[in-house]
């Protein structure tokens, strides 16, 4: 399979996916992996070559990365191992997230089961790969200053049942979805400039995670439940505000 | 076909009836889905479901010209002596119809509610409102008005080739996988097999066949012709909305993501005309299955192979019961189901339909017989892809979808022994 993808790469992705668009797309890398106090990622934009590499601690991100248009590959090495090279796209013009998420000590070969799920599901199946090491992309672009704030939530807790975010506003309090292990919610949209997050596993009344959230006009925010430890969950919060590239 | 003029159809509200019966919900829904499961080749997957969706409008036509009557499958079937058969498939389309009209309601609330700014309680009442709305129409006896449709699909055709090719105009390959990881040309299978009920209308022309003009000359190439062109716009508009609005975005937003790329292109202008296009599209698609799928259980009714209950007709002519519970179900279905459970469970009951129609194609046709033979086959690949795809992905819909395919082959002529019938099973 990786080198059938490797010839296929070769010899199409580059007809096919030129990028003729000159403005960068920026991307930030969030590190949520459990038991691993830092990772290293490097990344190699397919076409050219280039690379970088970074290092980013544990419940913490990256500075965002001003990248050229491309399909870049990522190699991902953390404190269990090295996990499987993978591949995106990156277009001009595009703010993006990847959460690099799973329990370290997990095995990280995936199952024939797993890599045929993957086929077969694509991007729906989500927690195909169990607790091993896995990552997520999610669109960041901000929206025009003034259309609402939007606000999600992803679940990359190990170990957690589904979680509940909840937003109190200046008109109440509005429920912003619940995230499955490895899900995310639908986006919340709001006009009003701050708010409080709760969070608690679904269909229970215990909070495991409350703060407050600044929200200015058109920014993107998402939510990251990134672990529990003394019984509060740790969230790491990535928002984008700004001009989007169609202003 | 009442509420409509006397004279028959002509070629060009044919060719517009069966390229609208297509377009009219399928590619609304479909398009995150494809991506999600195809990525960069999702333009690929739209086009193998294309080539068996052609074929089978090709094998469709030239057997109803050979049979020369209203009916599809179940007339095929019956004219050659396999009642049996022709009873279980027409349960089977029935229900794949009630699944088609859930997904077309739930689009309906999806695109509607975003437009709104609305949330899931208004997706789920727009999805009732939609679906109590047109039984309640049927029910009155306006259930098919030919030339609204008409202009229903030409605004919808008009609004999506804008949208393409102004997404074509800013090509920029990348997009094709901005946010998304690559994948391999064969994923394309699995996205046709995921999507095929995108192609599914234009077989109900084949319950209007009595009400075509000069069918033996125009039925076959029209047909085949609106086909061709679906196969060329859900491609075009594949690629062009994926341009507008990126790959991870029409994945992340697939509910919604033509009003997604309209808007990138458009602003507000662009939202309010995808959200009209695609409310009167999904409208006038779920008024057009449901009076022929009701239509269809009340002439199979007629034949003995549903319980006469469904015969029954209301004061203005229409089956009411049949109307009202294939709407009550399909409305049901849409507020419960996810959508890529209801679009695929659908796609899998079109694709053993079409299967069986073109191997009907193959059996009795004297020319061009190796044509249906290649849909046979491509179907049956698809088939099993998608068969798998289910059986990792939603179980639970491919449990319930086999559980009722084995009731329809098995306790059909039970029940309908047991029960009062006119003509038998």
């Amino acid at each position: 399979m990786g080198r059938l993808r490797l010839v296929f790469c070769a010899l199409c992705l580059p007809a096919l996916l030129g990028a003729s668009g000159n403005e960068p797309a920026h991307l930030r890398l969030i590190n949520l992996v459990d038991g691993s106090p830092h990772i290293s990622v490097e990344l190699c934009a397919e076409t050219s070559g280039d690379c970088r590499s970074l290092d980013i601690d544990a419940d913490d991100m990256c500075d965002t990365l001003d990248l050229a248009p491309a399909v870049y590959r990522f190699t991902v090495t953390h404190a269990g191992g090295k996990i499987e090279p993978f591949s995106y796209g990156i277009a001009p013009g595009h703010d993006y997230g990847l959460a690099i998420y799973g329990l370290s000590s997990a095995k990280d070969e995936p199952t024939f089961f797993a890599r045929a799920k993957r086929f077969l599901g694509g991007l729906e199946i989500r927690a195909v790969n169990g607790f091993r090491v896995s990552h997520r992309m999610t669109t960041m672009t901000p929206h025009k200053p003034d259309d609402p704030a939007t606000v999600r939530m992803a679940n990359f807790s190990v170990g957690t049942v589904a979680l509940e975010a909840e937003i109190k506003t200046g008109d109440g309090v509005h429920p912003v979805g619940v995230a499955s292990y490895g899900g995310a919610t639908g986006p919340f949209r709001t006009t009003d400039k701050s708010g409080s997050i709760e969070v608690k596993p679904d269909g229970s009344d215990l909070v495991v995670a409350e703060t407050p959230l600044a929200l200015p006009g058109g920014s993107n925010t998402m939510m990251y439940a990134a672990g529990m430890a003394d019984g509060q969950l740790r969230l790491v919060i990535d928002q984008r505000s700004g001009k989007s590239p169609s202003d | 076909m009442s509420g409509n003029s006397d004279s028959k159809l002509g070629p060009v509200r044919v060719w517009a009836l069966a390229a609208g019966g297509m377009v009219g919900g399928g590619i609304y829904i479909a398009l995150g889905v494809v991506i999600s499961v195809a990525a960069q080749w999702a333009w690929l997957s739209f086009a193998i479901s294309g080539v068996i969706a052609v074929i089978s409008a090709w094998s469709y036509a030239r057997l109803s010209n050979k049979y020369g009557k209203s009916g599809g499958a179940f007339e095929f079937l019956e004219d050659m002596d396999r009642r049996k058969l022709a009873g279980s498939l027409s349960w089977l389309l029935i229900m794949g119809y009630t699944l088609t009209i859930s997904v077309y309601a739930y689009a309906f609330g999806h695109y509607v509610a975003y437009a709104f700014a609305g949330g899931e309680w208004m997706i789920r009442a727009l999805a009732i409102l939609i679906g109590v709305g047109l039984i309640g129409l049927n029910l009155l006896g306006v259930g098919k008005m030919t030339s609204v449709e008409v202009v229903i699909v030409t605004g919808n055709l008009a609004i999506l080739v804008i949208l393409a090719v102004w997404g074509l105009s800013q090509w920029n390959g990348v997009e094709l996988v901005s946010g998304i990881e690559p994948r391999a040309p064969w994923a394309s299978i699995v996205g046709a097999a995921a999507i095929f009920v995108s192609y599914e209308g234009f077989q109900l022309l084949t319950y209007e066949y009595d009400q075509i003009a000069n069918p033996q000359k125009t039925f076959v190439p029209v047909l085949v012709s609106a086909a061709i062109f679906v196969v060329f716009v859900y491609i075009a508009v594949a690629l062009g909305a994926t341009m507008l609005a990126g790959a991870l975005t029409v994945v992340e937003q697939k509910e919604i993501a033509l009003s997604v790329a309209a808007r990138n292109a458009a602003g507000t202008a662009g939202l309010v005309g995808m959200t009209i296009a695609a409310a009167f599209a999904t409208a006038a698609a779920i008024n057009s299955t449901l009076y022929s799928t009701a239509k269809l259980a009340e002439r199979i009714a007629d034949d003995g192979m549903l319980p006469s209950w469904f015969e029954h007709e209301n004061r203005f002519g229409v089956p009411d019961r049949p109307v009202v519970l294939i709407g009550a179900m399909a409305t049901f279905l849409a507020i419960i189901g996810s959508l890529s459970s209801l679009v695929e469970a659908a796609s899998l009951v079109f694709l053993v339909t079409f299967m069986v129609v073109n191997i009907i194609a193959w059996r009795e046709m004297e020319t061009w017989r190796w044509i249906p033979a290649i849909a046979v086959v491509m179907s049956f690949v698809v088939g099993l892809v998608l068969v798998a795809r289910l059986a990792v992905n939603a179980p639970v819909p491919l449990a319930v979808l086999a559980a009722l395919s084995v009731f329809v082959f098995v306790a059909r002529p039970a029940i309908l022994a047991r029960v009062h019938t006119e003509g038998g099973a």
